[in-house]
């Protein structure tokens, strides 16, 4: 156990190594990079010159070789001086660091223990992300995250257990009952759910509980009777004001309030779980028939066990070996998940910070929750194969 | 107890239809015929291409008024029409107009024309170079099985959809010369899928050639002199196929989920070109006031995803009925 718990972690840095690697290499090997635009503006007024943008290229590290600025953004840049002067360079690397940090002695003496105030970059190993180019000029990226993390958990965390709760008891009932009419009707929705774009889901949704729910359907005779039906909000996570009509209006919620954030949080959530719980449903329904095949199965009914004993205790208890690793690896998708969902209702969160920043090239910020992404599914990875070998006695350390 | 009575005649016919290659086709067209959704879908399959396929060359042949132009222009043009912007469904557009007043059937049909185009390039691509990894992977074992299957696994780590945005957001720019741009974009985003794409059938294909590679037909071949290429492509990747098959069809919808996600969050192929996705990004602005672009295309990336769902459903339970997928 522990041998294999060394050779994983091993093998999980390995892979963490090679991730950050190949993010690098994707956002900085092609040609043109982030500052391309910047000295072809049609308006020549408008244009920099050559030696403003250096400056810019220097303030944001990119005037480096490659290999470099990929160690710096990796371990940080307050070792760059002192491994110049050790091996001689000292002179062509002068520039190699960023203004902030060469005004203040090109070190973080003084400042170790705190990441806002330190003047050099640290490096994603230090935890250190670097500054906003473009989302939030100038802020700490891990603060930008961090902001945005608590809406993409909330989310996240309700889906997934929302959807485990529906889909684990509708998996078991239509495998007990294979073929009835509601396994039937369980697959067909499963089917459904996994061929549907999740984004157009979304849209539906907000024409149907948003719009026409204020419109009433264009039906006369509801709209006389109640000028429209209670219609939930179409994106955000908080009012700024409350909209007459509105669901809110309709229950007296007060603007900012939790409950105004879970009315928000409503039809994002009805979205992600119909997409989650197909999935899941299916997964639980082909793993309980499996397990309802087992000769234990068997032995268990002709020791005149009831049925429900049966069901829960022996057969569903074993069939949801597998269907944990698959939830272990919801773990990396409630950070960076829900890049759809959180993009159709305009819901602040990860996915939009991410898309944001793809959008605006600000890379600090894409390769910051790229990294962290990969470090979460490597993780989830392992965490996964564990689960499995500390449930399943049978599958061994190898 | 009685034994029956063998007709040997008839034991000897159907050994030797056994044999012949095109019965196995036929038995596996019967067992897909049986699964009735299977079948529909493959019906469904085939009008939707022929209609992506034909549909636009007919409306090449129709004209309709155009209110801005004054004067009646062919649907093929895809010329917009600022007078008649979101028009519902009429006899000139049956299923009205977009924000800039050009005809959703048509565009419909070409975009419908690119989104299979693209979905069965990559999963062509990504198929053929998933299986010859795996069966070079499986039959050769060693540093060259650890070697394929670690970078295999690399693959399946990577956070799927957060780096397909980045590459295609980083790619999408790169222009390839000689190439109309909105061509580029399309042969990028079918590099940057099927790049992506390729380990599920290594695996599989890994997998079939390991428990075929010890057995005695690979010796017979072995000592007949066949090369090691030869054994591969004609012992093993055949073998490999029918779970292949079934694991491509299901890959074709998730390429249209996935090309039509990228292309709505404006990370796939870029308007002016139309595609399933990128036309329910505009959709989302009109939704009250034009509900139908945001439904129509939608409602044909559904149903073709389903269609193919339900085709590799019923092809697995024809080809391989243990399999699981």
């Amino acid at each position: 156990m522990i041998n294999y718990l060394i050779r994983r972690s091993l093998q999980m840095i390995v892979t963490i190594i090679f991730a950050t690697f190949a993010i690098f290499v994707i956002l900085n090997a092609v040609p043109g990079g982030p500052l391309s635009g910047l000295n072809q503006t049609g308006n020549t007024r408008d244009r920099l010159s050559d030696e403003q943008i250096a400056r810019i290229e220097q303030a944001l590290g990119l005037n480096k070789p490659l290999p470099l600025r990929y160690l710096t953004w990796v371990a940080g840049e307050d070792w760059v001086d002192d491994v110049a002067a050790v091996i001689g360079r000292s002179e062509a690397w002068a520039n190699y660091q960023t203004p902030r940090c060469i005004d203040a002695g090109r070190t973080n003496a003084g400042a170790q223990t705190d990441l806002e105030t330190s003047p050099c970059g640290r490096g994603i190993l230090r935890f250190d992300f670097g500054v906003s180019w473009q989302m939030a000029r100038g802020q700490e990226v891990s603060e930008v995250i961090w902001g945005r993390l608590g809406n993409t958990v909330r989310l996240m965390a309700t889906v997934s257990v929302l959807s485990l709760l529906i889909a684990l008891p509708i998996g078991i009932i239509s495998a007990v009952r294979q073929y009835s009419i509601l396994d039937y009707v369980v697959t067909t929705f499963g089917f459904f759910g996994l061929s549907m774009p999740v984004f157009w889901l979304g849209l539906i949704l907000i024409i149907i509980f948003g719009f026409q729910f204020r419109e009433c359907f264009g039906i006369d005779a509801c709209k006389e009777a109640f000028g429209s039906l209670p219609y939930f909000p179409s994106g955000g996570v908080e009012s700024s004001r409350i909209l007459p009509g509105s669901i809110q209006d309709v229950f007296g919620v007060a603007k900012g309030s939790s409950f105004d954030r879970i009315i928000h949080l409503t039809l994002p959530t009805l979205m992600l779980t119909f997409a989650s719980l197909a999935s899941w449903s299916r997964f639980m329904r082909s793993s309980m028939l499996e397990v309802l095949r087992q000769d234990y199965v068997r032995t268990a009914r002709s020791k005149g066990l009831r049925e429900y004993v049966v069901i829960v205790k022996h057969a569903a208890r074993n069939a949801l070996i597998p269907v944990i690793t698959i939830v272990v690896f919801e773990i990396p998708a409630i950070f960076s998940g829900a890049v759809l969902t959180e993009s159709v209702f305009s819901y602040p969160g990860i996915g939009r910070l991410f898309i944001g920043a793809l959008g605006g090239n600000d890379w600090p910020i894409v390769m910051a929750i790229l990294y962290i992404s990969a470090i979460l599914v490597v993780f989830a990875t392992l965490v996964g194969d564990i689960l499995y070998t500390l449930i399943d006695p049978r599958i061994r350390f190898d | 107890m009685s034994v029956a009575k063998i007709n040997l005649d008839e034991l000897n016919n159907e050994a030797l239809l056994v044999e012949e290659h095109e019965s196995m086709i036929s038995i596996y067209w019967g067992r897909l015929k049986r699964h009735r959704l299977a079948f529909i879908s493959l019906i469904v399959l085939a009008l939707i291409i022929l209609g992506v396929a034909i549909g636009p060359l007919i409306m090449g042949q129709m004209t309709y008024y155009n209110v801005q132009k004054d004067a009646y222009v062919n649907y093929a043009r895809d010329t917009q029409d600022l007078q008649s912007k979101n028009v519902s469904p009429s006899s000139d557009h049956f299923l009205g107009t977009d924000e800039l007043g050009r005809d959703v059937l048509f565009r419909l049909l070409i975009a419908g024309r690119l989104s299979l185009t693209i979905s069965l390039s990559v999963v062509l691509i990504q198929v053929s170079i998933g299986i010859f990894l795996g069966a070079v992977s499986g039959f050769y074992g060693g540093w060259v099985d650890s070697l394929i299957q670690r970078i295999a696994e690399f693959f399946i780590i990577l956070p799927a959809l957060p780096l397909l945005l980045t590459l295609s957001s980083i790619l999408r720019n790169v222009r390839i010369p000689g190439i109309p741009p909105e061509w580029s974009q399309s042969i990028f985003i079918i590099v940057i899928l099927s790049f992506l794409g390729w380990p599920g059938s290594c695996r599989l294909s890994r997998g079939v050639v390991l428990s075929l590679r010890n057995q005695q037909f690979t010796e017979a071949a072995k000592a007949l002199g066949m090369s090691d290429l030869g054994i591969i492509t004609r012992h093993m990747i055949p073998n490999a196929l029918p779970p292949i098959i079934v694991l491509a069809t299901l890959g074709l919808g998730g390429v249209i989920l996935t090309e039509s996600a990228l292309s709505f969050l404006g990370f796939g192929i870029n308007p002016p070109v139309a595609t399933w996705g990128n036309m329910l990004q505009n959709a989302q602005t009109d939704m009250l006031t034009a509900p139908w672009k945001a439904l129509i295309p939608g409602f044909f990336i559904l149903i073709s995803v389903l269609a193919f769902n339900y085709l590799g459903d019923g092809l697995r339970d024809a080809l391989d009925p243990r399999l699981k997928l």
